[in-house]
């Protein structure tokens, strides 16, 4: 117990002294948390920026451990399981028999869209636990230990940003029209949207209203995880100490506002605990949810 | 975030208006919500009070209600930072 009290509030300890380290420097900007800049040389192809930067960094990461511990644990099954064993077959059963086979009727379908909703799940949830993980990835401020000198911890998630949400929810979007259109025929899908029992000329808005909404859905698909996770790391940035380094920025940085730091670190740990035990996993699990539902929908019809 | 790069900027120039939009378009969009997700969970202990036998199934659509509407709130904060970015 008390190795994982040590264990947990290492990394924690480490990132609430990052931000009152900060007022040793001339300059801190704790807005930089969120910008994306290019690490290295800048690559452009046309008018694509193609350079290395934190969030392809933490993409990186979030590929390589969702792939090398879903695999690791895949390759070690016992019939007596462990307790990281038994979480993973809990995860399993959840992707499997609740959220895509809940939703989607169709067997054979919910057989095809298994393997891709539940990675989508894994995925988002080792990018949103990893965000709440401090990694030394601010590269903009060093600390030196000894004669090394290793980037700032910093909090930062690949679901932070906005393109990583609008990529995944445009998959899904895409993948339930086209396995709608299979299934039914473009023209059979596309008067599906109207609901049962709406005939006549009350149809014509009503599909328009419908069609609107299926555009919609890429919207807040996407919003609604970028948004909940950028707001959380945010609260965290400024109950962390952002909030007395703004204050004092303007006031010529004075030291005695660091004090508000007593009031806020709590709370912004007590932000943390909520975040990592309730909003990570439940953004992951309503991503899946709705992409399958969408899918269940498209291929079921009203 | 360039907002927190404007705040000090904000309070200089007596722009406070994109602050009063910030604050406002959040604080108001979070009323809606704030209902909506207490309704939920108070719904929630009222069906299992009286159905402890489906608890599971109503915990699983619970959080499906929950983050649904509690979704609505980003949504006003980042029209809120539309505005305070876009405006004028």
């Amino acid at each position: 117990m008390t190795r994982r009290l040590a264990a947990l509030a290492t990394p924690l300890a480490l990132a609430l002294a990052a931000p009152s380290a900060a007022f040793g420097q001339e300059k801190f900007q704790p807005q930089n948390e969120f910008k994306v800049e290019p690490i290295g040389p800048e690559l452009k192809l046309g008018p694509v920026d193609m350079s290395f930067n934190r969030f392809v960094l933490y993409l990186l990461i979030t590929a390589v451990v969702t792939c090398g511990v879903m695999i690791y644990i895949a390759k070690r099954m016992e019939g007596r399981p462990n307790r990281v064993q038994t979480a993973v077959e809990a995860a399993y059963d959840l992707t499997s028999n609740q959220i895509t086979r809940g939703n989607i009727g169709n067997a054979k379908v919910a057989a095809r869209w298994f393997p891709f909703i539940a990675t989508v799940f894994l995925f988002i949830w080792f990018a949103n636990m990893i965000g709440f993980i401090p990694l030394p990835t601010n590269f903009e401020q060093s600390i030196e230990i000894g004669p090394v000198a290793i980037p700032t911890f910093a909090l930062y998630a690949a679901t932070a940003n906005f393109s990583f949400a609008l990529v995944l929810a445009l998959v899904v979007w895409f993948s339930y029209h086209i396995e709608g259109i299979r299934a039914k025929g473009p023209i059979v899908y596309v008067k599906g949207w109207v609901p049962e029992g709406v005939t006549g000329i009350m149809a014509v808005p009503i599909f328009f209203i419908e069609a609107l909404s299926q555009l919609l859905r890429l919207g807040s698909l996407s919003a609604r995880l970028f948004a909940n996770i950028l707001a959380g790391h945010m609260l965290l940035l400024l109950t962390a100490g952002g909030m007395a380094v703004i204050l004092a920025s303007q006031s010529g940085m004075s030291p005695t506002y660091a004090l508000l730091n007593i009031v806020t670190i709590p709370v912004g740990v007590a932000f943390w605990l909520f975040e990592i035990s309730l909003v990570a996993t439940l953004q992951a699990y309503i991503f899946a949810m709705l992409s399958s539902i969408y899918l269940g929908e498209a291929v079921e019809g009203h | 975030m360039e907002f927190l790069d404007a705040v000090p900027a904000l309070f200089a120039q007596g722009q406070d208006g994109k602050a009063i939009a910030l604050g406002l378009g959040t604080g108001l969009g979070a009323i809606g919500p704030g209902a909506g997700v207490g309704y939920i969970f108070g719904k929630v202990i009222e069906s299992i009070t009286r159905q402890p036998e489906m608890r599971d199934e109503i915990q699983s659509m619970m959080w499906l209600g929950f983050a649904l509407t509690e979704a609505i709130v980003f949504y006003a904060l980042l029209m809120s930072f539309v505005a305070f970015f876009l405006a004028g």
